[in-house]
């Protein structure tokens, strides 16, 4: 019987004759007659109505199949519907959809098409900002959609009104693999005074029994620069205000973000007393404001940036040889075959985590809850990993292992995640490994995670006087 | 129905047939025959009622929200004057900032006047033939066309270290080393704008000096006007209506300018628009409101100090 519903999905695939195509038949609301009709043809039964939005029966699916392990390999049957699926084939349509929403390093089409084809659930994906993302759903918009991927200081705003629904640790099967960043206080980077990131995933961060939201991939940051130009290493964030590069540095335009790493080189050269440098007083945060408005007045600062590919292009054209800048961003310079290196500061990294939160009301809930599960069954995390981030479970790991593609010498998991030829942070070029090291390395070695400040206000105003400066 | 069009024929409706009393049209007629002013009252309404709903209560919102408190979780309707007590206090760097704003507008208006009289007196006269006028005045407006994004963001690989400008630069032996200036400074920012806005001012005084009449031009040459003289005498007075609408269109559109400071000019320089989309990057959606209404006010006195000098009706 699989064989003859298998070869009803192919016709069905067939007509659509692209992904795309397929998903506007989805859409155009002729999925359901299509559904029904390769449904009957494997004799299969529909379950759930309107508005209960239940998804149909799978032939690839048995629930008494033997529980799922990570595996780069689909097998078969499936036990859900998230599994990894045999290359060629497409899950039955199942009338269900996600609508999320986040910003374009995990709302991509590669990803949805890869979630349709195993799933069967349609799919639509709003690429934005952080802020616009917040601000659409706290204004009402939150009803057009059912998961939402954001930084995990700012979705507490969404938290705090009322907007998302726990996810009980039992629903997300791949968690069982989850790495002790997201489970133990006594692992690499928990920050006891702030609680992070414990504090932002789990409504009860003691018991861990429900998710406020679910890690979806994180990573720390620090300086990228052009290894070519500096002719040395960057060891340090005080080289982003060392003379010795006046006119060649680029920093991100962001009250919070920038402030943050500024008063962690500060306090650590003991220029400046400070408690909290991912949450300031405004004495502390006046200080700091004040050194970077000379710094900014003798030259100090090529450009201010302001998103993803200006900072790409800012390094890559050699417009500034070092940027406070994102890993994946240090990535894409090299792909251009540029000499760009990711630092390893002194000072420490600046953490920060992605999850996926979940809409109170959604009508979607079965099918939100298997892309939570997809983007932490491994291929997601593998995929991502190779931009620089981290999947909060170890089910990468298994696809990690098996390709090499950022290196003929390593895997991409021995590269990414354990540093290449050392566990070390890279000296000089051409690498030999992670630039900044081994996974324990970089997660020993935090500043500050992301957090949200007690007076987001007084950074804005402050972040101003130092832009108009 | 023809009759409804015109407010001002309503008063002498010529007489209705049995017919077109009895229809509804009919009757409307003659409910206003002799009432222009409810007429004009009617005629007006479908659009007051629209802008109301559209642009009024955007504004009165954004009046509203400046009063209100911002919060993580959205704004509050707890009333206070913070808002305006923190952007308005002495030492805040909105006062510099408002500064800068005038001045970038000012430089902008200047900047393209200066550019936009040459280009339009060559299409007008200079250039004869009717082809090579079209030609010219289509290649003009080509590239606005485009998204304004795209045309703000060609100055990158024109002005970069390795752009065309300073290509052309060190292929001369002009200079050795690129130069950084032309990007992320100031100067860049301002040949961005004036690129951006010139076409708002040489079309409103292209077609205005079409307007003259030739004969005006041959007077003024034959009592022995210079063709400078001419131009500034003759030409620019009658060109300000052109000139007036242009310059409405550079002081508000100039005014509520962000983006090319950000993406051309580094971002290091920032005026009032830029401000209030860096206090909703933090949610404070209240002091954003608070900018909004002093730029709207701002604004709203710039081109009523230029309404005072110059009757709109002449434009």
């Amino acid at each position: 019987m699989s064989k003859r519903v298998r070869n009803g999905q192919h016709i069905l695939g067939n007509l659509g004759g692209s992904r795309v195509d397929r998903r506007k038949l989805i859409r155009s609301g002729l999925q359901a007659g299509a559904a029904l009709g390769v449904a009957g043809l494997g004799g299969l039964t529909l379950v759930g109505g309107p508005g209960t939005a239940l998804a149909q029966e799978d032939p690839t699916i048995d629930p008494n199949a033997p529980e799922w392990e990570p595996s780069v390999t689909p097998r078969s049957p499936r036990k859900y519907r998230w599994e990894p699926l045999a290359e060629g084939e497409s899950a039955l349509p199942t009338g269900l959809e996600v609508r999320t929403i986040g910003l374009g390093v995990s709302v991509q089409d590669r990803f949805l098409n890869e979630f349709e084809r195993r799933t069967g659930h349609s799919s639509s994906g709003k690429v934005t900002t952080l802020t616009a993302m917040i601000t659409e759903w706290l204004a009402g918009g939150a009803a057009n959609y059912d998961t939402n991927e954001t930084n995990a200081n700012r979705n507490q705003a969404l938290w705090d009104t009322g907007l998302l629904q726990p996810i009980p640790v039992d629903q997300v099967i791949p968690w069982q693999y989850a790495r002790d960043t997201y489970t133990s206080a006594e692992a690499l980077g928990f920050d006891p005074v702030s609680g992070y990131p414990l504090v932002e995933v789990w409504v009860d961060p003691e018991t861990q029994t429900e998710f406020k939201l679910v890690p979806q991939f994180y990573n720390c940051d620090s300086i990228g620069y052009r290894y070519d130009l500096t002719e040395e290493d960057i060891t340090s964030w005080g080289s982003l205000f060392d003379e010795k590069y006046a006119g060649k540095v680029a920093i991100l335009n962001d009250s919070l973000l920038t402030p943050g790493w500024a008063a962690g080189y500060l306090k650590a050269s003991g220029q400046v007393e400070i408690a909290r440098t991912d949450n300031m007083t405004h004495e502390e945060l006046d200080q700091v404001i004040e050194y970077m408005i000379e710094k900014k007045r003798a030259g100090q600062f090529r450009a201010i940036w302001e998103d993803y590919g200006q900072c790409v292009n800012l390094l890559a054209s050699g417009e500034v040889w070092l940027a406070d800048a994102w890993n994946p961003v240090v990535e894409d310079v090299k792909k251009q075959d540029v000499v760009c290196k990711y630092a390893f500061p002194e000072e420490g990294f600046t953490a920060w985590f992605h999850g996926i939160a979940v809409q109170k009301d959604t009508p979607n809930l079965e099918a939100a809850l298997d892309y939570v599960n997809f983007c932490l069954e491994g291929w997601w995390g593998s995929q991502v990993a190779l931009q620089g981030y981290y999947s909060p479970t170890t089910t990468c790991d298994v696809y990690l292992n098996e390709s090499r593609q950022t290196s003929e010498d390593f895997t991409d998991y021995e590269w990414w995640y354990q540093g290449g030829s050392s566990p070390d942070p890279k000296e000089g070029w051409p690498l030999t490994g992670r630039d900044t090291g081994a996974y324990d390395t970089r997660w020993g070695n935090i500043m500050h995670w992301m957090t949200w400040p007690d007076d987001p206000d007084y950074y804005a105003t402050r972040w101003n006087d130092f832009l108009s400066a | 129905m023809a009759q409804l069009t015109d407010a001002r024929s309503l008063g002498a409706a010529p007489d209705l047939s049995e017919h077109q009393r009895a229809s509804l049209s009919g009757r409307i007629v003659q409910a206003l025959r002799g009432k222009p002013g409810l007429t004009t009252g009617l005629l007006l309404l479908p659009g007051t009622l629209w802008m109301l709903l559209t642009v009024g209560t955007a504004l009165v919102s954004i009046v509203v929200f400046s009063f209100w408190t911002s919060g993580f979780t959205g704004l509050r309707p707890e009333y206070t004057l913070a808002n305006y007590q923190s952007l308005l206090r002495p030492g805040s760097s909105f006062w510099g900032i408002t500064v800068w704003t005038l001045q970038v507008v000012a430089m902008l208006l200047i900047g393209v006047i200066l550019l936009a009289y040459p280009v339009s007196y060559t299409l007008w006269r200079v250039i004869k033939s009717p082809y090579w006028k079209s030609a010219l005045l289509l290649l003009f407006i080509v590239p606005f066309w485009t998204s304004y994004l795209t045309r703000t963001i060609t100055w990158l690989p024109m002005f970069g270290r390795e752009g065309v400008v300073n290509q052309v630069l060190m292929g001369l032996r002009i200079t050795d080393e690129p130069v950084e200036v032309l990007l992320y400074s100031e100067f860049s920012m301002m040949v961005a704008l004036w690129f951006l806005f010139i076409v708002f001012m040489v079309g409103p005084i292209y077609f205005s000096m079409q307007r003259i009449d030739e004969d005006i031009m041959s007077a003024a040459a034959v009592y022995g006007a210079s063709p400078w003289k001419t131009f500034f005498l003759v030409v620019v007075p009658l060109t300000l209506p052109g000139l007036m609408a242009g310059s409405l269109f550079v002081v508000v559109l100039g005014l509520a300018e962000f983006f090319t400071e950000r993406a051309i000019g580094g971002a290091q320089s920032p005026m009032l628009a830029g401000l209030i989309q860096r206090q909703i990057d933090v949610f404070q959606f209240a002091g954003a409101s608070a900018i909004a209404v002093v730029l709207i006010l701002i604004t709203l006195a710039l081109v009523g100090l230029m309404l005072r000098f110059f009757d709109i009706r002449r434009i």
